[in-house]
């Protein structure tokens, strides 16, 4: 396990450092988070979804509620 | 003088108390369980002897027979074969058990189907070479006890100086160069000094040391000046089996099968969180992956998507890696840690 851990620590640690470079290099190449977001979005809808998955979560963690102070 | 007197199986085990504590200090080159297994066979041999002097005179020193055993023991293939776990059959006998029990078959009673004219010691006392024995012979000569009229020389040897190749006299064997033949040794009685000259100059200085073989009767302290270790604890040779203690086995049964499994419940919460979290953030950084590379007109947002990707699949793989630690390494500790417990707690040591 000790060693499992120093390998995928490892990996994990270059594969960061990697993403980080590559993040780097795109903003310093005029690289833009907004227009990064808004071609994601138009394309798989992520904010519709987003929004549904968010209204699904609060509507049932509210029915729980509910139901665990109908009992108590 | 005095021990001449006692009997016989005290001879023996004042003798087996001496050689078996000196031969395990030295046999430390050979894997624990061999060396174990080793020990049991020689601690037998003292205790199925009939006869003290021709079993003295068989085994000589406990260096001698550590010297036997180091020229038919390879540590290195030895522990391959134990780890690679495979079966054992009778052709896979280790050499060193062949070797013990060759003595074995000369010293012990109720094996009378072996004939005493035929017997060779393992080692000759007048054998000074390590390579020429009765497994690799110079030639016919018959064996001659080696005698020296002068006081056994007490001379501290080093383990270190033990493994065959360091020898000098090997490595003249291994250059071609003949061994002298026993009828070379000096027979008659040798003058203190002469002996004392011998004796430094052999790769194994305590052979020089055995006083006159007919007049030894015991294995006698001076012939080793080493005191007796604690290196090996005789009671610890592997005649003994565990015993559980019953009552104390149901009862630590009782509490810790129902403790171990509250433990893993509870270890199964981050353990399924952890599997979860690590599939979403591999889904999220696959899905990132594959946006890169569809719809970004500059390469600077190439590069970002990229970078955000590979930043987010390499979270995902330690939180992987933290659902497998907690299987393999947590639940299952713990599983090992209480059975490790269990069996130190409610099992008892015995001779077997």
């Amino acid at each position: 396990m000790t060693k499992g851990w120093k390998i995928i620590g490892g990996v994990v640690l270059v594969l960061i450092l990697l993403g980080a470079i590559c993040i780097g290099v795109g903003f310093m190449t005029g690289g833009d988070v907004a227009g990064i977001y808004s071609t994601i979005n138009a394309r798989h809808h992520i904010t519709e979804y987003w929004n549904q998955w968010s209204q699904w979560a609060l509507t049932s963690l509210n029915n729980i509620w509910e139901g665990v102070r109908q009992l108590w | 003088m005095s021990l001449i007197v006692q009997t016989q199986s005290e001879v023996n085990d004042i003798n087996k108390q001496r050689f078996l504590p000196e031969l395990g200090k030295l046999l430390t080159f050979m894997v624990e369980e061999d060396r174990q297994t080793a020990l049991a066979m020689y601690s037998r041999l003292f205790d199925d002897a009939e006869d003290e002097q021709k079993l003295m005179d068989l085994l000589v020193s406990p260096t001698r027979q550590a010297v036997v055993i180091a020229r038919t023991y390879d540590a290195k293939a030895r522990k391959q074969q134990l780890e690679s776990g495979s079966p054992a059959d009778e052709d896979d006998t280790p050499a060193f058990v062949l070797a013990i029990d060759k003595l074995y078959q000369q010293v012990a009673p109720e094996r009378p189907d072996e004939p005493e004219e035929e017997m060779e010691p393992a080692a000759l006392i007048n054998q000074f070479s390590l390579f020429s024995d009765d497994a690799h012979p110079i030639g016919d000569e018959e064996y001659v006890p080696f005698q020296i009229e002068a006081e056994a020389v007490p001379i501290e040897e080093p383990v270190e100086e033990l493994p065959v190749e360091e020898s000098p006299e090997g490595e003249a064997a291994e250059e071609g160069e003949p061994a002298p033949a026993p009828e070379e040794e000096p027979k008659a009685p040798v003058a203190p000094e002469a002996a004392e000259e011998a004796a430094e100059e052999r790769a194994l200085p305590e052979e020089a040391a055995v006083p006159a073989a007919e007049d030894a009767t015991v294995f006698m302290p001076e012939e080793l000046s080493v005191p007796a270790p604690e290196a090996v604890d005789l009671s610890v040779l592997p005649e003994t089996r565990q015993k559980p203690r019953v009552f104390l086995l149901i009862l630590y049964v009782l509490f810790a099968v129902p403790l171990t499994l509250l433990g893993i419940l509870v270890l199964l919460i981050p353990t399924v969180l952890a599997l979860a979290l690590a599939v979403g953030v591999i889904a999220a950084g696959s899905f990132l992956f594959m946006s890169a590379f569809s719809g970004f007109p500059k390469l600077a947002d190439i590069l970002i998507v990229l970078g955000t990707a590979v930043v987010v699949l390499a979270l995902g793989l330690l939180l992987l890696w933290l659902f497998v630690w907690f299987v393999g390494g947590a639940i299952g500790g713990l599983i090992r840690g209480v059975i490790a417990l269990g069996r130190k707690w409610c099992y008892k040591e015995v001779s077997a």
